[in-house]
């Protein structure tokens, strides 16, 4: 399992499951187009793994399985 | 004939100081509350006092009589003001998540490994925070064993997802 440590490392995907010892309060933000985006914090021993790749990265990979 | 007269030991009156919520002009806004913390205790058994005096007199004392009322109008607007509280911090409650608390087991790897395979024995397509919920596990550790699980050829990701 590929572990990533050092700061600025960033994950994207369609699911992201998370634990931590502290997860702050959810905030709202709205982006451009009006889109409404909820972020927050998680603190002390974080972890976040990757559950669903993005479409894009699932297609890829059904390719390349056929 | 001599007029009789009555002279009546009444007690002292609260302060007038005191803010009376019916003579404050009404903000119409539900979210902005009057500020009257109610009448301190004294100035109530004060007012008990001149009630009692005013059930044994046959004549009613005008100021004494406006006071009463105005002591009934203002425990009416405490009491809309508390209701109006209650209903907010009943939509308040509501609205806060419930927080479910899982106590993670510490169990030895290959436990573990076999627990996760009976879970997935019943045919069911699992997330790494499904698994780690239902057994109660760590994040961390469910990955790990299933990534094992998976080379072992135990297990395989859903190509429906794909």
């Amino acid at each position: 399992m590929k572990i990533y440590y050092e700061l600025g490392d960033a994950l994207r995907a369609d699911r992201i499951a998370i634990e931590a010892l502290d997860i702050d309060k959810v905030l709202i933000k709205e982006g451009s187009n009006r889109h409404r985006i909820q972020s927050t914090t998680l603190r002390r021993s974080a972890f976040c793994v990757i559950e669903l790749p993005l479409r894009a990265v699932r297609e890829k990979t059904t390719n390349k399985l056929k | 004939m001599a007029q009789e007269t009555f002279s009546i030991d009444m007690p002292r009156l609260p302060s007038a100081e005191h803010k009376w919520l019916a003579f404050k002009e009404s903000t119409g806004k539900l979210s902005q509350y009057s500020g009257s913390i109610g009448f301190p205790d004294e100035d109530i058994r004060q007012m008990v006092k001149i009630a009692q005096v005013l059930a044994t007199t046959p004549y009613a004392w005008s100021p004494a009589t406006e006071l009463i009322g105005n002591l009934a109008k203002e425990n009416a607007f405490l009491k809309k003001e508390v209701e109006d509280i209650k209903r907010k911090l009943a939509d308040v409650e509501r609205r806060i998540p419930e927080e479910k608390v899982i106590v993670l087991r510490e169990i030895p790897r290959e436990k573990v490994k076999e627990e996760i395979n009976q879970l997935f024995s019943s045919g069911r397509r699992l997330y790494y925070s499904d698994i780690a919920q239902e057994l109660q596990l760590n994040l961390q550790l469910v990955v790990d064993i299933c990534r094992e699980l998976q080379e072992s050829g135990e297990i395989e990701v859903d190509e429906n997802i794909l």
